[in-house]
C-alpha cells in the first residue's frame, strides 16, 4: 500500500497554498506540522479527494484518486479541521448514519458504532444529543466516524484540538495501535503529539515542505544546539534577537531560558536533551 | 440512506405546530361555513388549497425540507460526507428522493385533513360524487405535482446558494407573488404573469380556475424548463471541485 504525492501545488486566488510537494507514504504515522496557512489542511483535503489540486497529482497504488471514486473513499477515513456533527442527533445516531453512508451492513454496523463509541470514550453519554456535547467530546465523535470503515488511509486534520491530556494520550495510543496496516496522517500545532507516535514528521512552511524525517533523527540533529541558562531580565532583549528562544521562565528579577545555538550562548549556558518542539521553534520561530 | 434522511426530516421541530395551524384555521373556515347552507359548504372543500392548503405546504417545504440541503454546510459534516463510500453525488440524489417522498406524504396529510374536517362539521346530506368527483382528484393531482415542483426548484436552489436563510427569503418570494398578483388582469408571458404563474404555487393553489384553465401547456413548459436550468447549474456547481 502506497500513497504517493507527485508535483503538487496548490493556488487559491492569491496565494499559493501549496508548491511543488512530493513525497510517498506506506503503513506508518506521518505528522504535519507548521503554523496556521502552511498549507496542512489543503494537501489533507487534497489527500481526502475534498479538492482538485491545481498542479501534479496524488496516487494510491499508483493510480490517480481522483480516478478511484468509490474504491478511494471506502478505503478513507477522514477527520476535517472543523467538524460539529448533526446537532439533534445523539452520538450514536449521527455514528449510525454515517455508518450508513460508509456502506456498512446493519449487523456490522451496531457492533462496530458501540466498539468506537467505547474506544473514544464515549459509550456512557452515547444517547445524549450531540449539542449538549463540549468541543473535545464532538471532536471524538469525529474520531469515532473516521474509524467506522476501519479505514487503510486515515487522515486527521488536528485531532487533538480541544481534547483534554488524558484523552490526547488515549488518542495517541489509538493510533499507535492502528498504525501496523494503515497509513494514518495527522496535522497538528501541538508537537508532543506526534515527537512520540510519528514514524516521520514532515514540516511545512508557507507550502514548501521544509524539512521531513522520522523525529528521533530530527531530535538528534540538534543534539548539543539546545541550551538552558538564566540571565537578568535586562539581558532577556539581547538573547531574543541573536538567538531562537524556545522557552522562557521568568524568576523575579531574572529569567531562565531555553534556546537554540551552534555554540554555547552565554558562559554558564548548559547542553539540555533536545525535543521535537525545539526543531520546530528552529524552524518557524524566527519567521 | 433514504431511512435516514426521512428521520432527519421527521426530526425537524414545529412540523407539528405548522400541521395544527392548518387543523385549526380550516376547522374555523369549516365551522362557520356549517352555519350557511350545504351549497356553500361543499363549495368551501375546494378552497381548502387556494390559501391555508398552498401557503402552509409551501412554507413546511421551505423551512423544513431545505435544511435537508444545508444542513451539512451549518454542522461542518459536508466534508465527513463527502469522503464516505457513496459520495456527495449518490447522497444528493437521496436527498431528492427523500423530498419528494416527504413532500408526496406530506399531500396526503394534508387530504387526510381537509376530508376529515369536512367530514367532523358535515351535518348536510351529500351523495359521495358530490365531494370526491373529478375536480377534487384532479386538484390533488396537481397540488401533488405543483409541490413536487416547488420541492425539487428549493432543493436545487438551497444546494446552489448554500444557504437556507437565502432560500426561504428568495424563493419565499416568488412562491408567494401569487397570492397578491391578480392572473386575470396580466398579459399572457408577461413579466408580471410569469410572477403570478412561475415558481409552482399557481398550480398548488388547484383553484377552479387553474383546474379548469384550457391553456396550461405553457405554464407547464415554464416549470419544467426552470427545473431543468435549476438541475443543470446544480450539477455544474456539484462537479466543481477546483477551490479557488
Amino acid at each position: 500500500m502506497i500513497l504517493s504525492i507527485k508535483q503538487l501545488s496548490h493556488r487559491f486566488k492569491n496565494v499559493q497554498a501549496l508548491q511543488q510537494i512530493n513525497f510517498g507514504m506506506t503503513a506508518g504515522i506521518y505528522g504535519l506540522v507548521g503554523p496556521n496557512g502552511a498549507g496542512k489542511s489543503t494537501l489533507m483535503r487534497i489527500l481526502a479527494d475534498i479538492i482538485l489540486p491545481t498542479e501534479g497529482q496524488v496516487l494510491f497504488n499508483n493510480r490517480d484518486i481522483t480516478t478511484l471514486g468509490m474504491s478511494y473513499r471506502e478505503k478513507l477515513g477522514y477527520l476535517p479541521q472543523e467538524f460539529n456533527g448533526y446537532t439533534h442527533f445523539t452520538a450514536e445516531e449521527f455514528l449510525r448514519y454515517v455508518a450508513n453512508l460508509k456502506g456498512l451492513p446493519k449487523s456490522e454496523e451496531q457492533v462496530r458504532v458501540a466498539e468506537l463509541l467505547e474506544l473514544v470514550g464515549l459509550d456512557d453519554v452515547k444517547k445524549r444529543k450531540l449539542k449538549g456535547y463540549s468541543g473535545g467530546m464532538k471532536r471524538r465523535v469525529g474520531i469515532a466516524q473516521a474509524l467506522l470503515n476501519d479505514p487503510s488511509i486515515l487522515i486527521l486534520d488536528e485531532p487533538t484540538a480541544g481534547l483534554d491530556p488524558n484523552e490526547r494520550i488515549r488518542l495517541r495510543g489509538i493510533l499507535s495501535k492502528l498504525a501496523k496496516d494503515k497509513i494514518i496522517i495527522l496535522s497538528t500545532h501541538i508537537i508532543s503529539d506526534v515527537e512520540s507516535i510519528a514514524d516521520e514528521v514532515v514540516f511545512l512552511k508557507e507550502g514548501k515542505i521544509i524539512q521531513k524525517e522520522c523525529p528521533k533523527t530530527m531530535i538528534e540533529s540538534l543534539r548539543n544546539q539546545v541550551w538552558s541558562f538564566i540571565i537578568p531580565e535586562g539581558e532577556l532583549a539581547y538573547y531574543a534577537d541573536e538567538y531562537p528562544i524556545i522557552n522562557m521562565h521568568q524568576q523575579q528579577s531574572r529569567v531562565e531560558i531555553r534556546c537554540i545555538a551552534k555554540q554555547q550562548p552565554h558562559p554558564k549556558a548548559v547542553n539540555v536533551e533536545p525535543r521535537l518542539e525545539d526543531m520546530y521553534v528552529y524552524h518557524f520561530k524566527r519567521s | 440512506m433514504l431511512r435516514w434522511e426521512i428521520r432527519k426530516l421527521l426530526r425537524t421541530p414545529w412540523l407539528g405546530g405548522c400541521l395544527g395551524i392548518v387543523v385549526v384555521s380550516w376547522s374555523i373556515i369549516l365551522y362557520f361555513a356549517a352555519q350557511t347552507d350545504s351549497a356553500r359548504y361543499l363549495d368551501k372543500l375546494p378552497s381548502f388549497w387556494s390559501v391555508i392548503g398552498s401557503l402552509t405546504l409551501g412554507l413546511i417545504i421551505l423551512a423544513f425540507l431545505m435544511k435537508l440541503f444545508v444542513l451539512d454546510e451549518e454542522h461542518h459534516v459536508k466534508e465527513v460526507v463527502q469522503t464516505t463510500k457513496f459520495g456527495k453525488r449518490t447522497i444528493f440524489h437521496v436527498r431528492l428522493a427523500s423530498i419528494m417522498l416527504f413532500t408526496s406524504g406530506l399531500v396526503c396529510v394534508f387530504v387526510f385533513i381537509q376530508l376529515s374536517l369536512f367530514f367532523i362539521f358535515n351535518s348536510f346530506e351529500y351523495a359521495m360524487d358530490d365531494i370526491m368527483n373529478g375536480l377534487f382528484f384532479q386538484a390533488i393531482l396537481y397540488v401533488w405535482l405543483g409541490s413536487m415542483g416547488f420541492a425539487l426548484f428549493g432543493a436545487f436552489f438551497s444546494t446552489i446558494t448554500k444557504s437556507q436563510a437565502a432560500t426561504i427569503i428568495i424563493v419565499g418570494i416568488l412562491f408567494g407573488l401569487t397570492y397578491p398578483l391578480r392572473g386575470d388582469m396580466l398579459a399572457p408571458f408577461s413579466f408580471l404573469w410569469f410572477l403570478e404563474k412561475g415558481f409552482f404555487s399557481y398550480l398548488m393553489r388547484a383553484t377552479r380556475e387553474v383546474l379548469t384553465d384550457a391553456n396550461l401547456l405553457p405554464v407547464f413548459v415554464w416549470y419544467i424548463s426552470l427545473l431543468l436550468l435549476m438541475a443543470g447549474l446544480t450539477i455544474m456547481i456539484q462537479k466543481r471541485r477546483h477551490e479557488r
